[in-house]
């Protein structure tokens, strides 16, 4: 959603999509360790193995970390909805009311586990797509070519420095180190997750070229919401589509909600696998924290800010903890290798 | 029981909370409720001292199809004036003297007045309306010579509402030479945030000789919608962003033709040996701009491919199934398009030093590391470049007649 002006700012040049691409394949690497990590323990999240891998207490302190960014990136996405909403749908509505109604119907679908999670995700991934591609491609119709260009013109060390400020924008990739556990095959994760963070990969991409391309980099630095202010350019000869927010607004709420209920959904089950308690009551108990940690930055930049915080806490917590975990693992020999004597990873 | 109890408490409580939210949300607003504000004109006060923002609204009952016979018809918009020092200030008040709340979502038109545009940074002064969450990107931008007001009241004969005639014809700037490519707030805000000059629509009141000869046409008084026209630009310098010049609609063209915006248009010359009249329809053109840097010196090819046909020519005893004559035509039409394109760059370059045309992109594509040292002072080294045009014409039809005797 903001990924182009967070972005933009760092990088001052129109090579955003590179920034992007090269962040992608970055993350594509550390979902790939996540997912061979979890495939080592069959059955077992990541609140399970971990205990295993480093010992008790290690473990508990490394599932609590874990509970409470999702918590906080729960409590992020709720914030950011209803900023969103707040500009440009419901000017007056409270923005608490907002929040309250959205954890309201993310806890429906969170209480309903992971099968109905699955369902639900799958039901709604073909809509978002759709919509949001075809929104991207009806903008190009003022796409300049010039306005991506030079590429390239800083060399191409800012790219690379300014690829971690995407970071936010992959967060989510992570639950992989959970629903491994509950795959029907999961000797298949390694791909689940390679295709599903390509695929995010491919729609930045794409919205990073035409946002450039249409708004510029200079006025794209400036705007509070970029995508939303492209949609709102779009427009066909004699008011044939025009005020484009509407749709555009449905499917971002709903792929705020999918990240919402998935993070959720892992603070949650953390939660009940350290207790070893009913996931139902954690569920509920994790509301009122959500709402308290969404309605806790001031205003509209320190929501900003706290995104970008989480997106760094969330490289380490996504990225590398599991890079770490399984290298303890491959020296402690604990999982596959336990078995396998060594094993192939 | 215990349990049947509770949970009987709780769906009735559920119930409760659930009912609330039913009762309607904040933002609803009725159709009836909402004063549909298509355009605006941004003015001077007569001190000078704060700004005059007149707003156009739609009055629902007036607009519409239908019998346009019935006299009792209301006039389908009105217009409030209202003084204040920021865009803010004067949609509050005009909140407070309407019965019903503004709304901005169908903005057509923002005109700014020449006044306004020379003594205000527009950067500063649209920063309002470019922070609101309901003025679409696609409204309009015309800068005004004159009060900007006086356009909004002149009723159109075609159109309901003086905002949609205007828009109309800025909008519609295919085949047409004189104006630039129509400017929308979005584009506006692009270029200044880049602190890029560009070339906006200008909207004037043509000369009174031309008015009278249409009132003695009609018969009757002329036609109200004809005392404006668009034509010509009116150039907004990048950095402060205010009016530096405005460009008449021979500039303009040159303008368009270099910038790729003018597959339209046409071009009007005249013989050498006959002095007669000949004119070329633009049905495509092709434009590149060739940066070029040796040293500290910038300077540009411009070259530009046309294809079109003879529209228009007044010399007798010619004939264009002639290949010869042909080539003589596309010579004369040469010579005017490079003249044109000399007398917009001269202006632009010489006389009011605003790259309009964006060459300085050109630059940073071509030499991305030079350009970081150099984009400080561009406009002065603009001021120095050297441009130098390569046009060809090339004549691929002469429409349905071609020979006269």
């Amino acid at each position: 959603m903001t990924l182009e002006r967070d972005v933009g700012q760092k990088l001052n040049t129109p090579d955003i999509w590179l920034s992007v691409l090269i962040a992608g394949a970055i993350f594509i690497f550390f979902g790939t360790i996540s997912a061979r990590l979890s495939r080592m323990f069959p059955g077992e999240t990541i609140f399970q193995y971990s205990k295993t891998i480093t010992g008790k207490f290690f473990g508990l302190l490394l599932s609590m970390a874990i509970i409470i960014f999702y918590t906080f990136i729960s409590g992020y996405e709720v914030r950011i909805l209803s900023e969103l909403v707040h500009t440009y749908l419901l000017l007056r509505t409270p923005k608490e009311v907002v929040i309250i109604i959205f954890i309201c119907v993310g806890t429906y679908l969170v209480v309903g586990g992971i099968n109905l999670i699955a369902r639900t995700f799958q039901l709604y991934l073909p809509v978002i797509l759709i919509i949001l591609l075809s929104i991207l491609f009806m903008g190009m119709i003022e796409f300049e070519l010039e306005n991506l260009m030079p590429v390239l013109g800083k060399g191409i060390l800012p790219v690379i420095e300014s690829a971690k400020a995407t970071s936010l924008s992959f967060i989510g990739f992570g639950v992989i180190a959970v629903i491994t556990a509950f795959m029907k095959n999961p000797g298949k994760a390694v791909n689940a997750v390679v295709a599903g963070i390509a695929i995010p990969i491919v729609v930045y991409v794409i919205s990073a070229i035409i946002i450039v391309g249409v708004l510029t980099i200079d006025e794209v630095k400036t705007l509070t919401w970029p995508l939303a202010s492209f949609v709102n350019a779009i427009e066909y000869p004699g008011g044939f589509v025009e005020n484009f927010q509407v749709f555009f607004l449905i499917v971002w709420i709903l792929a705020i909600y999918t990240t919402f209920v998935g993070t959720h959904y892992i603070a949650s089950i953390g939660l009940s696998q350290v207790f070893n308690k009913d996931f139902g009551i954690f569920v509920y108990a994790l509301n009122p924290l959500i709402y308290i940690i969404a309605l806790f930055p001031g205003n509209i930049m320190e929501t900003f800010s706290m995104g970008s915080r989480l997106g760094y806490i969330g490289l380490a917590i996504e990225g590398l903890v599991p890079v770490v975990l399984l290298i303890i693992a491959r020296i402690r020999k604990k999982g596959w290798y336990k078995r396998k004597e060594g094993g192939t990873g | 029981m215990k349990c049947k109890v509770l949970s009987l408490l709780l769906t009735g409580f559920l119930l409760v909370f659930i009912s609330f939210g039913l009762c309607g949300c904040w933002d609803r607003i009725e159709i009836e409720d909402m004063l549909i504000i298509v355009g605006m004109a941004i003015d001077c006060s007569d001190d000078g001292n704060s700004l005059v923002i007149t707003y156009q609204h739609v009055i629902p009952e007036g607009v519409g199809g239908g019998e346009r016979t019935t006299p009792a018809r209301k006039s389908p918009y009105a217009n409030t004036s209202l003084e204040g020092t920021s865009f803010t200030e004067t949609s509050e008040i005009l909140h407070s003297i309407k019965s019903r709340r503004p709304n901005y979502e169908h903005l057509m038109v923002i005109i700014l007045s020449d006044d306004v545009a020379r003594n205000y940074d527009l950067y500063q002064l649209l920063n309002g309306i470019l922070r609101h969450s309901e003025v679409p990107r696609n409204a309009t931008i015309l800068v005004s010579e004159g009060k900007a007001r006086y356009f909004l009241d002149v009723e159109p004969n075609i159109e309901d509402i003086p905002s949609s005639n205007i828009m109309k014809i800025s909008r519609d700037t295919k085949r047409k030479s004189g104006m630039p490519f129509v400017v929308k707030l979005g584009d506006l805000s692009e270029k200044m945030a880049a602190g890029k000059s560009i070339a906006v629509q200008r909207i004037a009141t043509r000369d009174s000789i031309q008015l009278a000869i249409d009132a003695t046409a009609t018969g009757t008084g002329y036609v109200k919608e004809d005392v404006y026209e668009v034509r010509g630009a009116a150039v907004i310098r990048g950095n402060p962003c205010i009016l530096a010049g405005w460009l008449d609609e021979k500039e303009t063209d040159g303008i368009n033709w270099i910038m790729e915006k003018g597959d339209s248009g046409v071009v009007q010359g005249r013989h050498e040996d006959t002095g007669e009249i000949v004119v070329f329809r633009i049905r495509s053109a092709k434009t590149k701009i060739k940066p070029y840097m040796s040293g500290g010196d910038v300077s540009f090819i411009i070259e530009c491919e046309m294809e079109g046909s003879i529209t228009e020519d007044w010399s007798i005893g010619v004939s264009s199934f002639d290949e010869e004559y042909i080539e003589k035509v596309e010579m004369v039409v040469k010579k005017e398009v490079e003249k044109t394109m000399h007398r917009a760059i001269n202006k632009i370059q010489k006389e009011l030093n605003t790259d309009v045309v964006d060459f300085g992109k050109k630059v940073q594509i071509k030499y991305p590391s030079a350009w970081e040292k150099i984009k400080g002072d561009w406009e002065s080294i603009f001021r120095d470049a050297d441009i130098d045009l390569k046009v060809e014409i090339n004549i691929r039809e002469f429409e349905r007649k071609g020979m006269t005797k």
